[in-house]
Parts: structure tokens; C-alpha cells; sequence
């Protein structure tokens, strides 16, 4: 199955590509005859880290730091999921679990993803410090490489509202960090770019929703689905949302068009209608007082 | 019939509007000129040109400008007259002005980074939604929106010049966010569920022929695509 569905990847890369896969692929039949059925993934993997477009380590470094911000987010909505129980009540309330539930998959399928094309690359992907998760099946859960009250700073795993505040602003800056990245992969080598365009989008619905329930909730912010100006939903999180209140896009203010019934625009507006990059640097600083190093 | 009419009508002072005339100015000269007998017959003698959505990234940009623009009258409509049909929550009826701003600070982006390649301004065709029910409504908005954020994931690795990356990108992820939040309110948890995201993770990037196969029934201006990059 995994094999198929890399050589049909490989396909898509172009004829130069399927020229090399094929003879790989013939390669691998005659092989596979005389080779013991446990040297055989071990002798494809080496295999096809040759047919990969080569990825410069400016890349790889990107997959990687994709790969970081998954499982930070994973192991946060993990153990946001696990805390509490049925008689004592679910620290994440019945009605949003579904939804909960759903992210989790999704940013396990972005982790694994990650995980499998650094590999595959050729390249090692990145793991927690003090990761107590399981290489061999590959569980990603690491409870002892995180912490998210952050040392005491926010009530994640005691107050519904707290975690919703973390997990806006955690999901919110994975949106961001994604944006950042993906003009530095334009090359789409290896379709890299087309996979982080397409997770972002995901990204993007996870904090609309997590912005949905906090403002159905009431939270004090009033969130939108959107981020305007650069308001964070509690001051202590203020750095996730810095220069999302910018306004110039590609040399144009934004903020001075007119919009409805030949209204000007409110310059709220402006700033929600785009999303802001943040570079990796600033994403990992903001992200470190969840990490125990 | 009736509807095909007045679409012709519509098409042909939509063409006039991108020579120049505001739709008001025409009108009032065709009407103070004959009437509006004269003004049907006149328009029946010129049917209405197919607009050229042009090629490379220009193509590119004005079918997301032609999207823009649908979903700008799309969500002026439904503020307009969705809350004189049913009973609309106030937080709802705000954050539909704001997808209606959205939607209009996006198209004039579109339009201003197109300069003068950008083509002329399209006439939405909206008559297949029931402005009046909150379900159809949205059931469009839904459609809409998921096509919008699949047609900019889509653009995206279609740019030779790629500096239109980093604020189409920006664009995106607001349509997602878009998205997410018209599926949430009509169906609850269901902003990010396997219609739109597959067993990766991974949401839709759509080709831009794909999205015109549908987007051209909610356009009544005959266009020509044919050139935008596939």
C-alpha cells in the first residue's frame, strides 16, 4: 500500500521521474524474489531517497519546523482531550468534542505526513526533547515533553476557558507559521509546497472554529473567526498576534479602500481580511514556554 | 424567458460599464431618450461579448478578481435582505458584514494589483439562491466558500511571478477561516470534516478549470476562460 502510493507520487513528478521509478520499480520486483521479506523495507526506503527531487536543507529545515509545530499541537490537543473523565466531568465540554476530536486526527495526519517525507527524504525528522512517546509504533504522545499552563501561567487542564485561549492563539500562530514558509518553497520540489499550502487551510479552519466556541461562550474578547487587528485573547498571549494588524499588502494599503455603499473600509477589516506570516524564529519563541527543554 | 431577458439586458449594460458608463448614467440616457421599449430593442441589437478572463497570472488573477466578485454581491444580498426574511442573531448579522467587507477589500486588492490587465467587471448571477431561507442561504455560502479557499490553494503553484505567493496566501487562509465558520453555524463540528479534508490532513487545491465549471453558473456574463492556466 505505502509503496504504491509513493511510486504513484513519484509518478507526478514529471517523465524524467517516472523513468527512474520504473527501472526502480522493476529493480524492486527482481529483488524482492531473493531478498528475506524483513530486509525489504529497509532496502526500499534507500531506494527511494534517490528518486526524491533533491531538497536543499533550507527545505528540509522547513519540513522539519513543520513537523515541530505539528507535534506541539497534537500532544496539546491529546492531552486536552484525555483530561477529566465521564463522572467527573471532560475538561473539554460534550457538545465540542466532535469537533476537538477531529483536529487531533488532522494534526496527526499532518505529523505523520511530515514525519513519513523527512524520511523518506533521506533526512532525520525532528523529535522532542525527553520524548516518551514510541518510536516503533510511532505514537507521537509525549506528555513529558510538554507543558501548557506554561509553568503555572494559564489553567489549561483545569479551566475549559483557559485551553480554549492557548489552543486559539497555539492554532492561530500555526496558521501563521505555515505562511511564513510557504514562499520559500516555491521550487515545489517534491510537491512540498502544494502540502503545506494545503495544510495551512486546515489550520485555518481549526482556529476559526476554536474562535467560534470562545465567542459563543462569551469570552471577553468577543473573538471573530478572523483576527483583527492584532488582539490576543488574553494579554499574556499578546506576542502569538504581533503584525497581524498590518495593512500593507504587496506596496497597498489595504486599509483605504472603499467598500460598502461607498463607505471606507474599518481598518478591523483590513487587517482580518489577510493573515500574517511569522518567521520560524518567532513561532519557536512563542511557542518555547510549552516545551520542557 | 422572462429571466433570459433581463439577463440580456443586465449582460449588455454590464459591457457598457466596462467602456466606461456607469450603469445609472446608461440607463438614464436610454431612458430619457425612448424609454423602456427602446431600451430592450436596443439591447436586443447588441448581444453581449464574451470577456476574455485572459492569460498567465493575469488569467490567474482576474478568475480570482471574477470570484471576488461574485462572493462580494453574494454576501451584499444576504445582508441586504436576509435579515427582513428570518430572524438573524446579532453577532451573525455582524460577522456577515464583515464577510461581505472581506470579500470586497479582496476583489479590489485583485483588481488593483491586476492594474490594467484586469478585466471587465462581471455580472453575478445569484438567481439560483433563496435569499429568503437561512438554509439555502447558507448551503451556498458553504459551497462557495470551500470552492473559494480550494480555487486560491489551487493559484497558488500555478504563478510564474512569485511574488504574488506570500499575499495570495494570506488571502487563503482567511477563506478557510471563512469557510469553516459557514459550516459551523449551519452543521456544528463540521468545519473541517472529510468533505473538504482529506486522510492527510491535507485541504483541496482546486485547478482553476475545475472551480470554473461551477462558478460560471453563479456568473451570467459570457466569458472566455479558455486561456487561464490550467
Amino acid at each position: 500500500m505505502k509503496l504504491n502510493k509513493i511510486i504513484k507520487e513519484l509518478e507526478q513528478q514529471g517523465p524524467e521521474v517516472y523513468e527512474k521509478v520504473s527501472t526502480r520499480r522493476d529493480a524492486v520486483k527482481s529483488f524482492s524474489k531473493k531478498v528475506a521479506v524483513a530486509a525489504l523495507p529497509l532496502m526500499v526506503a534507500s531506494m527511494f531517497k534517490k528518486t526524491y527531487g533533491k531538497t536543499t536543507d533550507s527545505v528540509t529545515d522547513a519540513l522539519n519546523f513543520f513537523l515541530e509545530v505539528e507535534y506541539l499541537q497534537y500532544n496539546m490537543y491529546h492531552s486536552a482531550m484525555a483530561t477529566g473523565n465521564i463522572s467527573t466531568g471532560t475538561l473539554i465540554v460534550a457538545a465540542d468534542r466532535p469537533g476537538f476530536q477531529m483536529i487531533e486526527n488532522e494534526q496527526l495526519a499532518h505529523l505523520n505526513f511530515w514525519r513519513n517525507l523527512i524520511d523518506a527524504l533521506g533526512a532525520t525528522p525532528y523529535t522532542p526533547s525527553r520524548f516518551s512517546g514510541d518510536a516503533v509504533t510511532g505514537n507521537p504522545y509525549s506528555p513529558t515533553s510538554y507543558d501548557f499552563t506554561a509553568g503555572g501561567k494559564y489553567d489549561f487542564y483545569t479551566s475549559y476557558a483557559s485551553f480554549l485561549e492557548v489552543a486559539q492563539s497555539v492554532e492561530d500562530v500555526s496558521v501563521r507559521a505555515y505562511l511564513g514558509q510557504i514562499p520559500n518553497l516555491v521550487a515545489n520540489t517534491n510537491d512540498v509546497m502544494t502540502s503545506a499550502i494545503k495544510m495551512s487551510s486546515v489550520e485555518a479552519r481549526h482556529a476559526s472554529f476554536i474562535r467560534l466556541v470562545r465567542r459563543f461562550a462569551g469570552a471577553i474578547d468577543n473573538p471573530k473567526p478572523w483576527i483583527a487587528n492584532n488582539m490576543p485573547p488574553t494579554i499574556p498571549l499578546q506576542s502569538f498576534y504581533l503584525g497581524e494588524d498590518n495593512t500593507i499588502q504587496k506596496g497597498i494599503d489595504v486599509s483605504q479602500f472603499t467598500g460598502y455603499n461607498g463607505v471606507a473600509i474599518t481598518r478591523a477589516a483590513a487587517t482580518e481580511a489577510f493573515d500574517e506570516p511569522m518567521d520560524k524564529a518567532t513561532v519557536l519563541n512563542n511557542y518555547a514556554q510549552f516545551i520542557i527543554s | 424567458m422572462a429571466n433570459n431577458t433581463e439577463k440580456d439586458i443586465l449582460n449588455t449594460l454590464d459591457s457598457q460599464l466596462s467602456k466606461g458608463y456607469s450603469r445609472r448614467n446608461f440607463l438614464q440616457l436610454a431612458g430619457g431618450v425612448a424609454g423602456a421599449g427602446l431600451l430592450l430593442a436596443s439591447c436586443r441589437r447588441t448581444p453581449p461579448d464574451s470577456y476574455f478572463v485572459g492569460v498567465g497570472d493575469a488569467g490567474l488573477l482576474n478568475y480570482l478578481y471574477m470570484f471576488e466578485t461574485v462572493m462580494a454581491a453574494f454576501y451584499t444580498r444576504s445582508y441586504e435582505q436576509g435579515p427582513a426574511y428570518y430572524s438573524m442573531t446579532l453577532s451573525e448579522l455582524e460577522l456577515l458584514a464583515d464577510l461581505r467587507d472581506h470579500q470586497l477589500i479582496h476583489k479590489e486588492f485583485l483588481k488593483q494589483i491586476l492594474g490594467r490587465d484586469v478585466m471587465g467587471e462581471i455580472l453575478p448571477d445569484l438567481s439560483a439562491i433563496t435569499f429568503a431561507d437561512r438554509t439555502n442561504t447558507l448551503t451556498h455560502a458553504i459551497a462557495l466558500e470551500d470552492m473559494l479557499t480550494g480555487a486560491y490553494a489551487g493559484a497558488l503553484t500555478r504563478f510564474t511571478d512569485t511574488t504574488y505567493v506570500a499575499p495570495i496566501s494570506k488571502i487563503m487562509t482567511v477563506q478557510a477561516r471563512h469557510a469553516a465558520y459557514v459550516r459551523d453555524i449551519l452543521t456544528a463540528n463540521s468545519f473541517a470534516d472529510s468533505v473538504v479534508v482529506d486522510s492527510n490532513g491535507f485541504g483541496q487545491a482546486l485547478s482553476p478549470q475545475e472551480v470554473m465549471a461551477t462558478l460560471k453558473t453563479y456568473i451570467a456574463t459570457h466569458l472566455d476562460y479558455s486561456k487561464v492556466p490550467a
